[in-house]
């Protein structure tokens, strides 16, 4: 078989994985050598679907044991199937690197024999990458469920990050979808979090040692085709932040693939659904929220209509106005209508002066949402009426980055 | 007041210098373009190095690298007045100090900052659609027309990134380029301003093998797409159609 046509196979069968993320990892090149590792990630092309490829992200093969009822390769499918040579994965990512095609490569595998072989297969692209070709470009290594720690432990040692999919928010949900117990997921997570974090520990004794998965790990879970509530995503989601330190966690909204009568039938994937959680999610990275906060047991989903931190607000109104020129930056985050570029410009401009509504204008605050939440100089924005339709016509949004997680890290300034 | 200098960077540094303690508004523009206008008398400044470095330094003790290395994004902006409002900058820097930058009760430092901004997006999106071509001779080659000027902020990205390969990038809209050899950079000198026009890939052939991996690229490109959640809307306002001439996966061919 061509290469190429290899490549089509099998990056066709990971592409519904949805990280692509290249963030989180900053080394250095190495005089003649090939590859650096940019804090904020960076993306190198955007598909027809709009989602930003940073990684050449491939399966290593597309042949699996397992018959997982959601995925394109389980082994009752009559699709085409390939396999890599570690040869041409590795001049692969070399030579798309040195185009500048990519910022790396994102390893994931189909189950060949059993975990730990097709483990040692993924760990041995690696290696050769960074030991032969001098490559200090972004490696991505997917653990394969029921790989034994010790290759686990060696995957990290060559990855930038590595991760493992929880696939579905729910044990029961993975009984009845695929052949992985929770146990064979959940047990690496905990000790990748372990090994990361004996691994800081000790290299803040001895330097020299080399940094485990610098990036972190992550992982990702279908959206839509089971039953579960947005509540209970978002506690889940918080819930790997907290225990595992896990960087992101990713939403893939459920594209059917095969008829199966254990699966929902929809036609298209819920992508609304999809951009309503990660919403949530950068919420709880980036703007204090508690997931409590967000999604509650009498409103357990997310609303269609407004995005999370609008309906937190309407849920708050005892909470504000807020004083621009005095309220505490936490605060001024949850204000509709600020992001937190306004917010950190704002703190840091009213040090010259207090700030009225061209100011706020100015610094990019979107008025038309935060006047009902907000006064200057104690006033409200003339001409603001604040009744319950008012508010809730200026919440609507009508977005058109449904569907397309960030990529990169969100970038603050100083300035 | 206008001022005029040579377009050079340490020109415009002199400009400043010259400027500084003028007492009604300062206007600095290229002396290459200039329209001369009725009542206007401007100065010709000359470019002096020890002025320049005189002002790097009183900037760099105020606001450190990176608040001079915003100065240099808003100059290499070349958006209308670029000059200008750099200067209105470094002006309030020094009377307000590094607070300066988040003055945005002011609306000229809003605009600069706005410049900046543009800026730095420019870049980082460079940074990811920027494609290296390798040549007959084994030069990994990268043409691109940037909106802003910003070749001399990007070659330190790919100086450390690839510095086991020979490489060029190249301004064709400025006629600008920087090569990379054995941890060495220059900037290119061209026989003359056509030559500096010139696609090199066009002129110098491209290696045996480049063919067959932007065509793996492309089939990539291809197939990573979902169907079911096709968004060329969503495409475009990621990757503005005016890059697409250089990427391998969207020019035609
Ligand atoms: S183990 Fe992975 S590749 Fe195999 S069928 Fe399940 S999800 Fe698909």
């Amino acid at each position: 078989m061509e290469l190429i046509e290899k490549l089509e196979i099998l990056g066709a069968a990971a592409k519904f994985d949805a990280s692509c993320s290249s963030s989180g990892s900053s080394r250095k090149g190495a005089a003649g050598g090939i590859g650096s590792a940019y804090r904020a990630g960076i993306c190198h092309s955007w598909a027809a679907d709009g989602r930003c490829i940073s990684l050449l992200k491939v399966l290593f093969t597309n042949y699996c044991i397992n018959d997982c009822a959601y995925c394109i390769n389980r082994r009752s499918n009559d699709v085409k199937r390939a396999t890599f040579t570690v040869d041409e994965l590795v001049s692969l990512t070399m030579n798309f690197y040195k185009r500048n095609y990519i910022e790396g490569l994102f390893l994931s595998s189909g189950i060949i024999k059993n975990a730990d072989f097709t483990m040692e297969k993924l760990i041995a692209v690696a290696k050769k990458l960074r030991d032969e070709e001098s490559f200090n470009g972004y490696i991505h290594l997917k653990v394969i469920p029921g790989a034994s720690d010790i290759l686990i432990k060696e995957a990290g040692l060559y990855a930038d990050r590595v991760s493992v999919n929880i696939e579905l928010p729910s044990e029961k949900s993975l009984k009845l979808l695929t052949e992985k117990s929770k146990e064979s997921i959940i047990k690496p997570m905990g000790d990748i979090c372990g090994d990361i974090v004996e691994n800081r520990e000790e290299r803040r004794k001895t330097k020299k040692l080399p940094l485990f998965a610098p990036a972190g790990q992550t992982t990702q879970l279908i959206v839509g085709a089971t039953p579960e509530t947005d509540r209970k995503i978002v506690k889940l989601t918080e819930a790997f932040y907290k225990k595992f330190s896990m960087k992101r966690v990713y939403y893939s909204a459920f594209v059917p693939v095969n008829s199966d009568k254990r699966l929902p039938v929809v036609s298209l994937p819920p992508l609304d659904r999809e951009h309503r959680l990660y919403q949530a999610d950068w919420l709880m990275r980036f703007y204090g929220f508690q997931a409590d906060e967000i999604v509650t047991d009498e409103n357990p989903f997310l609303s269609d209509d407004i995005d999370p931190k609008a309906v937190w607000a309407m849920r708050n109104m005892h909470l504000f106005p807020l004083e621009i020129n005095t309220a505490a930056f936490e605060m001024i985050l949850r204000v509709p209508g600020i992001g937190r570029q306004s917010a950190v410009r704002i703190v840091s401009a009213r040090r010259n002066g207090s700030l009225d509504f061209d100011d706020l204008k100015r610094i990019g605050v979107v008025l038309k949402r935060a006047r009902y939440f907000i006064t200057c100089k104690g006033k409200m924005m003339p001409e603001t009426v604040i009744t319950e339709k008012n508010v809730f016509e200026a919440m609507k949004t009508t977005s058109t980055k449904a569907g397309a997680p960030d990529h990169t890290i969100e970038q603050l300034s100083l300035f | 007041m206008i001022f005029l200098y040579d377009g050079t960077f340490e020109g415009f540094l002199s400009a400043v210098f010259d400027a500084f303690s003028a007492k009604d508004e300062v206007e600095i523009e290229k002396k290459e373009g200039w329209q001369p206008q009725l009542f206007a008398d401007p100065v010709e400044v000359e470019t002096v190095q020890e002025k320049a470095e005189r002002v790097v330094n009183k900037l760099l003790s105020i606001c450190g690298r990176r608040g001079f290395s915003a100065m240099i994004q808003i100059f290499l902006s070349e958006e209308e007045n670029a000059e200008t409002y750099t200067f209105y900058l470094i002006k309030s820097v020094i009377k307000y100090g590094s607070k300066a930058f988040s003055r945005f009760q002011d609306e000229k430092i809003t605009r600069a900052m706005e410049f900046r901004k543009r800026v730095s997006k420019e870049c980082d999106k460079i940074l990811g659609i920027l494609r290296f071509t390798e040549l007959a001779n084994g030069v990994f080659y990268a043409p691109f027309e940037p909106d802003h000027n910003i070749l001399p902020l990007i070659t330190g990205h790919f100086y450390e990134r690839l510095s086991g390969c020979r490489w060029m990038i190249h301004d064709l809209r400025r006629g600008i380029a920087v090569c990379h050899s054995d941890g060495k950079m220059e900037n290119v000198e061209f026989a003359d301003e056509m030559t500096s026009h010139l696609n090199m890939a066009d002129l110098l052939g491209k290696s045996e093998n480049e063919e067959d991996f932007a065509k793996m690229w492309r089939g990539y490109f291809k197939i990573i797409a979902i169907e079911t959640r096709t968004n060329p809307k969503l495409q475009r306002q990621f990757m503005p159609k005016r890059y697409w001439k250089y990427m391998t996966e969207k020019k035609n061919g």
